[in-house]
């Protein structure tokens, strides 16, 4: 064999020995999450990831950010091949997953790190079934009011608390040639969530929401049906986007809010996203919706935006739980997220203990989500988080049908009802206490 | 012999492909469509309950279904019709045929998601296209709600889909009439033919194959049509613009029932499949009559 050769030889031994070694060392798990603006990604390495890197020598996370992650992920957990380490789900989804056997209880990981202390009690007990943690929640978020101010001030009108005076800004705001609620459906039904939601919380309240997803009361209760009456009513009078929600993307209802051709968007303290992004000329601020009946306190629903899960198939769990444990544990890095933007985790805090230069929009709606969820008693309950999945499934595809009187009200909720019953004889509960 | 092993050996990696990405999903479709799956517990068998329920207890397929004939009809006859007219006129103009081809197929190359999301724009009721005609006095056409008004809602996706689509066939239909005998034309124009004449007796038979063969992709293609209708609408507002295939994704995708989505899924092959058995009928049968 010639000298060169050898030397080529050893080179080559050498380099797959080193990455042998290098790949011993580092434990790295696959971490799948929801598509990211790419400054929201980079807030993601800074307070979070790289962080964890640094303070975790030999533990590497392969962060994906992904489009249309929830079916995408579904489609990977068939197979251990192609399963993630660690992915973003809904927390409604979380009891498919538990039922198919693909996920790995983290009671472990619970304890080591104190998330009972550190994680609001009711959004870690939306990961506790069949006496096991299978998820750990991530954002917390809640829906809001979020309004013009200026629009509002330049018309002598008030920010509407209850349904009298909800129903007066809001024929005020068409006699003035406005839109009283910029909301656009078209090719993203996931919107008409915000709609619902907004009577259910305020007309039926929390409790009537409560008892219809244990089965205590049914959609004909006349809380329950009430509030979609009350929705329908609203529809009609042109209320919802002059009745072209559904032929309206979330983007150019959006663009109305910000053209001032309109007074309110219904959505949620998400929504900071959009108008972190966007040229906004005015004052604007956010709040939880109005009453919609006496006797009934407007309220905002309480969300958690996406919750953490590992797959079964995975080969470092101490690497996610690490993970999850870091997210809370450092609360210092998550509070000087939150002042950058990103969404807070659900552990309690308050505005005075994020840190560094906030932006105008990031302390109007933080302050927003802390008001709004202050007391524990008046929150109602945000249908991605808390409503059965098939369920809140038929409502945002069938809701568009109730309003262009494809079919009747009666129908519509008995529909419903039976998509609920059937979910709760496959063991659906209520997550909520 | 040892041509034919060899052949054998170098059509096997595209018969594989085939077999992995096709033939073993259509099978494992057959099965799943008689069982309740979620797409991730083990299936249980329930028979032909899933087919019952989508023929008798599912209104939105049945809408979905009629949405397909629909615009089946729809592109047999615009891009077809227009993108043969086309065809003959750019045939015409010499060298520069090669100039239109191109800018005509332009909207073929724009990714369908990116063409839908521009029409949506177009489409805005606020600040769409019906401000421009409002501008210049076109109040009939600035008045329209393309996406809004759930009777043409259809249509609306529909004309996008054609934009895309036309300029391929009218491609395939140029190279059509390049192959017919220019002595055929002579002929006919010395019999006394008129221009009409010509066409009915001597360009249409002689393009007839291409015709076949487009009528053929698009049934098919009706049947499976999706990118427009879920980029643009999501089958709204209230089921207008429901498709098959949008209604098999939510229900698979967003509803966890892949066994009834892969019911419905077999449905809509063998209606295809019938479809084309029916026009190659239609088609042989026409061949045979004098």
């Amino acid at each position: 064999m010639t000298r060169t050769r050898r030397t080529l030889i050893s080179f080559v031994a050498l380099t797959l020995a080193m990455g042998g070694v290098a790949s011993a060392q580092d434990r790295e798990i696959r971490f799948v999450w929801d598509n990211l603006e790419p400054e929201t990604k980079q807030l993601w390495h800074d307070y979070l990831l790289d962080p964890f890197e640094a303070d975790n020598p030999g533990m590497k996370i392969d962060f994906q950010p992904t489009p249309q992650v929830t079916d995408a992920v579904r489609v990977q957990m068939v197979s251990p091949t192609t399963a993630p380490d660690m992915f973003m789900a809904d927390a409604t989804e979380i009891a498919t997953y538990v039922d198919a056997g693909t996920l790995l209880p983290l009671d472990e990981y619970v304890e080591k790190y104190d998330l009972k202390s550190k994680v609001f009690p009711w959004a870690l007990g939306l990961g506790f079934m069949d006496g096991h943690y299978y998820s750990i929640p991530h954002e917390f978020e809640a829906t809001m009011m979020v309004f013009n101010k200026s629009l509002l001030d330049a018309n002598g009108w008030k920010v509407p608390r209850t349904r009298e005076e909800f129903v007066a800004v809001c024929d005020a705001a068409m006699a003035a040639g406005l839109i009283c609620i910029a909301q656009g459906s078209a090719g993203n039904i996931l919107v008409q969530q915000f709609a619902f939601e907004k009577y259910l919380t305020n007309y039926a309240g929390p409790k009537a929401v409560r008892d219809l997803f244990k089965g205590a009361v049914t959609f004909s209760s006349p809380d329950i049906k009430g509030a979609f009456e009350l929705l329908k009513s609203d529809w009609d009078k042109g209320y919802w986007n002059d009745r072209q929600s559904p032929a309206v993307t979330i983007a150019q209802a959006r663009s109305l809010w910000l053209e001032q051709r309109a007074l309110f968007l219904a959505e949620g303290t998400f929504t900071q996203r959009f108008i972190d992004s966007s040229p906004v000329a005015f004052e604007w601020g956010a709040t939880s919706w109005p009453s919609m009946r006496d006797g009934v306190p407007s309220a905002s629903g309480i969300a958690i935006g996406a919750v953490m899960a590992v797959s079964k198939y995975t080969k470092h769990a101490d690497v996610a739980g690490a993970l999850m444990g870091y997210m809370y544990e450092r609360k210092d890095l998550m509070l000087e997220g939150v002042g950058k933007g990103l969404q807070p985790r659900a552990t309690p805090f308050a505005i005075s203990d994020v840190s560094g230069d906030m932006a105008p929009s990031t302390r109007t709606m933080l302050t927003a989500l802390l008001d709004v969820t202050k007391d524990p008693d008046n929150v109602g309950y945000a249908p991605w988080t808390f409503f059965p999945t098939k369920t809140n499934q038929y409502l945002m595809e069938t809701l568009d049908t109730l309003f262009y009187d494809e079919i009747g009200l009666d129908d519509f909720l008995a529909a419903a009802q039976k998509v609920l019953d059937a979910e709760l004889a496959d063991g659906y509960e209520f997550g909520a206490p | 012999m040892a041509s034919a092993a060899r052949n054998t050996l170098f059509i096997l990696p595209a018969f594989a492909l085939h077999a992995a990405v096709v033939s073993v999903p259509l099978i494992s479709l057959m099965f799943f469509s008689f069982t309740d799956w979620n797409g991730l517990a083990t299936p249980s068998f329930v028979g032909f309950s899933n087919f019952s329920r989508m023929l008798f207890d599912d209104a939105n397929f049945r809408r979905a279904l009629v949405n397909n004939v629909t615009y089946m009809l729809i592109f047999l006859t615009i891009p077809i019709a227009f993108g043969l007219l086309m065809a003959m006129l750019t045939v015409r103009t010499g060298r520069l045929q090669v100039v239109y081809q191109a800018l005509f197929f332009i909207p073929y190359v724009v990714s369908p998601a990116i063409a839908g999301k521009i029409f949506m724009m177009f489409y805005d009721p606020y600040n769409g296209i019906g401000q421009f005609f409002a501008s210049i006095g076109w109040s009939f056409l600035a008045d329209i709600q393309y996406i809004g008004n759930r009777s043409i809602t259809l249509f609306s996706i529909a004309f996008v889909d054609i934009w895309h689509w036309w300029g391929f066939v009218m491609v395939i239909f140029v190279a059509a009439l390049h192959q017919v005998d220019r002595s055929l034309y002579e002929a006919a124009e010395i019999d006394g033919a008129t221009k009409l004449q010509r066409f009915f007796h001597v360009t249409l038979p002689q393009i007839r194959p291409t015709l076949l063969t487009l009528i053929t992709v698009t049934i098919v293609g009706s049947f499976v049509t999706f990118d427009y209708v879920y980029v643009m609408t999501q089958g709204g507002p209230a089921g207008a613009s429901e498709m098959a295939s949008t209604w098999i994704y939510k229900r698979a995708f967003s509803s966890y029932e892949v066994g009834y989505a892969s019911a419905m899924s077999v449905f809509v092959c063998g209606a295809c499949v019938m479809a084309y058995w029916l026009f190659q009928r239609i088609r042989r049968n026409s061949e045979v009559m004098p």
